[in-house]
């Protein structure tokens, strides 16, 4: 038994999936996002139209033909929420992955090279970090207007200066160690030394911040979008289906609070996952004391 | 002295950045600046005032003059519907924000600290747990979804609470009915923060030796607890208050627009609805500052609770 | 006001079955004495001292143990100590640079300790006594010193300011673990001397517990020996350094310098004598003598014969636990 189970464990990545399974809080995730997922892929599968208006069956609770009800315009709340869901997810994704690869990017370079660099990407952040995100969204999108990309510009742009600073900081620190000192006196490319000191250094940090910044970025584009600042009509984001619903909510109370649970599942699973993942990677980081390691 | 003014030389160059950058920023969208800046509803008049205003005829440098040394004197300029100072406008409706942020803040802070002591004195236990799946919920729960639950739940179901608005102008009890709701739903976020923060840093100075030394001495628990243990554990909590108001202020918006109360988020958000640029620049400029000042005070805060952080940046070190 | 310990025996609680730290451990200390507890690490030492205090980990548990203060008894399976804290007893640490609070001033801790030790005082007055003490451990300009922070202190100092702390207790029975392991060896001298005049000012029982032997017979009347959680010998400090009783003495005495840093440094081995081997599993039952795997002068009886105290002068002070005493 015990051969077996050391045979197992040898593979990382299925020990890792069982001790996120081992974890009350990483089960719940999972739970969580894998019940998010089913509803994101359900549309797909259903293959109702998100977009098929159907009047005289308009703010329908829910029923076997729509088991999320339908909204003002008799539009299957399914299909919307699936579609939403699908949405945050890609955006949250895409957003996290190019703030954090641009911010290691950015980072790195400021702390490894350049004096005058390292200041002006330093000012740069600090800048871009004394706004709340929400107050520099707000700027910049009533100069730029509305829009996918430009959301995900924006979206960049307000997340990407932690990602930074954090490879900055890891960078920096590792200019000095000794090893990497070593290399350059003798000569390494320093692309090289990159490579094979300092990013695989600060993958596992950046990881686990980019792990945490998920359901920060889902709450993000669903509040935008429910000012109407971020994913616009008619392609389909919770925040738009939140306030939708809101708008129409002296009539019924369902399609407002069906988007808004799916938004709550899907920060809270993906918020548990994260967490549950930093706490597996990077014990020492864990704000619980305990230590579940 | 010397940590004061190390600090504000700090806040004063972020906030010329700052200045810095929405400058670059409005002059960085393609186009005409007198139509970004006035909308859809540039006249030629109005054209021609914002043109000699802004000094936009004149170069750039000289306008960069001409912006700072105006918003340095409060000057925003003049709103081109109403005709009033933008100042006006946006010292209007800021007091209601600050009071639902600060109510929020308070309330974050009274519960989470108190969930926070609960959980780390009932550590391991049933009500630790459960205490610790509520906070990660009451964390990662938007609090555009509060907003409209509680909305849902206490006005339109239960009638508990009153439905839009900040309350008669005159009447203390009625603005406190229309504030318990959007402060609850903005302070359910910060106070499962704070109550896990509180519990971490707790549980982590309960174990440190100089604890022990005061309970070798005699010192009754709930002094150690709650003198010499909280003290320590504030510094983390308060260190994170700053980025808690901003946070605050910010997430306002959804509080404001849900419960239909004035105040500079739903302000900002009616502006940019109307393409009206000068309104939105100076209102978060102003929150901004705010943010700022908020921050300098954590850290001021802090070097008083930890005199080794105060000595950390007199030294030049970051704490 | 004789201090006396009797049959203290602990355990700890863990994975697999309980760990015997400390079995059957008796001593006395006369009023104005102080009695080194030596052994290696591990021995139990520390063990013996927390758990006077009633301040052992969440995972210990006493089994027995009565402790006599002033005609008084306590048991300690009980923690009826704890009431002592601060009084009755006090106790100096290992290491000054954590044992006290880095947000708090010297004079809130010395403060602090005095709403226990001296509760009807006025603030004015508690502040005076506090600066008093401060001045007693020899701390130069003890009124800044009052608002000072921990950080602003050296090692030594901070460690004076405990032992003003122990001062203003106004103990009968001062516990010092380790107090000078953490710092300088040209402080550790004036820390002891702040020590003694504590002792010889309170007229206090000292229990020092330490692995370094050049400190108990520079410093202590008696002389303790503690091996794996058991005492192998006791005595006046003098008569144990003159004539060791126990084997495990002498071989102590024999490598003089601290007792387990040649475990740690074999390039040492050459220079310094050595005791081969390792301590016993304590969560087995021990059978025979506890050193007996260890010891140069053992046969065959040792590890089965449970040693019983030889007295090894005529007032029964000085008593060592071996069958060997008395063969050649």
């Amino acid at each position: 038994m015990k051969a077996v189970a050391a045979d197992i464990s040898d593979k990382p990545s299925p020990a890792r999936w069982r001790r996120i399974w081992r974890d009350r809080n990483g089960r719940l995730g999972l739970l969580f996002m894998g019940l998010v997922l089913l509803l994101a892929l359900s549309g797909l599968i259903l293959g109702a139209d998100p977009n098929r208006i159907d009047i005289p069956q308009r703010l329908a609770a829910p029923s076997l033909a729509h088991w999320l009800g339908t909204d003002n315009l008799g539009r299957d709340l399914t299909a919307r929420i699936s579609a939403g869901t699908r949405s945050a997810l890609t955006l949250a994704l895409l957003i996290v992955a190019a703030s954090a690869f641009l911010g290691a990017v950015i980072g790195t370079a400021a702390g490894l090279f350049g004096r005058w660099l390292d200041w002006i990407v330093t000012a740069i952040f600090d800048t871009l970090s004394a706004f709340p995100a929400l107050i520099l969204a707000f700027s910049l999108v009533a100069l730029y207007g509305t829009g996918r990309q430009t959301f995900v510009i924006l979206a960049i742009l307000i997340f990407l200066p932690q990602f930074g600073r954090l490879a900055r900081a890891r960078a920096q620190a590792l200019r000095h160690q000794s090893f990497v000192e070593a290399e350059r006196l003798l000569g390494v490319h320093p692309m090289v030394i990159v490579l094979r000191h300092i990013l695989p250094n600060i993958a596992g940090p950046l990881i686990v911040l980019a792990g945490m910044n998920i359901p920060v970025v889902i709450t993000f584009e669903a509040g935008l979008s429910f000012l109407g600042l971020g994913v616009q009509p008619p392609a389909s984001s919770l925040g738009t289906l939140i306030k939708d619903g809101f708008i129409y909510m002296s009539e019924s109370w369902w399609p407002t609070i069906g988007a808004a649970g799916t938004l709550a599942l899907a920060t809270l699973g993906s918020t548990l996952l994260a967490e549950t993942f930093r706490d597996i990677l990077d014990p020492k980081s864990a704000t619980d004391v305990e230590g579940r390691a | 002295m010397a940590f004061l003014l190390r600090r504000a030389q700090a806040a004063l160059f972020t906030i010329a950045c700052v200045m810095l950058m929405l400058f670059v920023l409005v002059r960085s969208v393609p186009g005409d600046m007198a139509s970004i800046m006035l909308g859809p509803r540039a006249t030629p008049e109005l054209r021609a005032r914002i043109v000699a205003e802004m000094g936009l005829d004149q170069n750039i440098f000289t306008q960069l003059w001409l912006f700072l040394t105006r918003v340095v004197r409060g000057d925003f300029g003049e709103d081109v519907i109403s005709r009033r100072p933008i100042f006006d406008i946006v010292a209007e409706v800021l007091p209601n924000t600050l009071i639902l942020a600060g109510t929020a803040l308070f309330l974050s802070l009274v519960f989470g600290i108190l969930l926070g002591l609960i959980a780390a004195k009932s550590r391991g236990s049933w009500a630790d747990s459960l205490l610790g799946l509520l906070s990660v919920a009451f964390v990662s729960t938007p609090s555009l979804v509060v907003s409209i639950v509680l909305l849902l739940l206490f006005s339109r179901a239960l009638h508990w609470f009153p439905v839009a608005g900040v309350g008669d102008s005159g009447d203390v009890l009625d603005q406190l009915a229309h504030l318990v709701l959007p402060a609850t739903a903005l302070a359910l976020g910060w106070i499962g923060y704070i109550a896990r923060l509180v519990r971490a840093a707790l549980l982590e100075t309960l174990t440190e030796h100089h604890i022990r030394t005061l309970r070798a001495y005699g010192v009754p628990e709930w002094r150690i607890a709650g003198i010499y243990a909280l003290r320590l554990a504030l510094v983390p909590l308060v260190s994170i208050l700053g980025i808690g108001l901003g946070d605050l202020i910010g997430s306002a918006v959804f509080a404001e627009l849900i419960f239909a109360r004035p105040g500079i988020g739903s302000l900002i958000f009616n502006s940019i609805a109307v393409r009206n640029y000068p309104v939105v620049q100076a209102a978060v400029l102003i929150i901004v500052l705010i943010y700022i000042l908020a921050n300098m005070a954590v850290d001021l805060i802090n070097s008083r609770l930890d005199p080794r952080i105060a000595r950390a940046l007199r030294e030049g070190r970051q704490a | 006001m004789s201090v006396a310990v009797s049959n203290l025996s602990v355990d700890y609680r863990g994975h697999g079955p309980d760990l015997h730290a400390v079995r059957d451990v008796s001593f006395v200390i006369p009023p104005g004495k102080m009695l080194g507890l030596v052994g290696e690490s591990g021995s139990g030492k520390s063990t013996v001292a927390f758990a006077l205090m009633g301040l052992l980990q969440a995972n210990a548990r006493i089994i027995s143990g009565d402790m006599q203060i002033g005609g008084r008894s306590y048991d300690l399976t009980k923690n009826a100590t704890a009431p002592l804290r601060g009084h009755g007893l006090a106790m100096i640490f290992q290491d000054p640079l954590l044992s006290l609070n880095p947000v708090f001033t010297i004079g809130a801790h010395l403060i602090e300790i005095l709403r226990v030790a001296a509760p009807g005082e006025s603030a004015g007055r508690r502040r005076a006594m506090a600066e008093e003490a401060l001045a007693k451990v020899k701390l130069t300009d003890p009124r800044r010193r009052l608002d000072q922070y921990p950080h602003e202190l050296s090692g030594g100092m901070r460690q004076r300011v405990v032992i003003a702390m122990a001062l203003l207790a106004k103990p009968v029975l001062l516990i010092a673990d380790e107090p000078t392991t953490a710092l300088d060896v040209t402080v550790e001298a004036s820390v002891m001397r702040e020590i003694c005049a504590l002792r010889d000012e309170l007229n206090c029982s000292v229990l020092l517990i330490t692995h370094s032997l050049g400190l108990v017979t520079k410093y202590c009347d008696d002389m303790a020996v503690l091996y794996a959680g058991e005492m192998l010998e006791q005595g006046p400090a003098r008569a144990i350094q003159r004539r060791p009783g126990h084997p495990y003495s002498r071989l102590l005495l024999d490598c003089e310098v601290a007792i387990d840093q040649p475990r740690r440094e074999p390039a040492m081995a050459n220079s310094f004598k050595v005791i081969g081997g390792e301590l016993p599993d304590l969560r087995r039952p021990v059978s025979g003598c506890v050193f007996a795997a260890r010891c140069d002068r053992a046969v065959a009886d040792c590890a089965v014969t449970v040693p019983s105290a030889v007295r090894l002068d005529e007032e029964g002070r000085h008593k060592a636990r071996c069958l060997r005493i008395g063969a050649s």
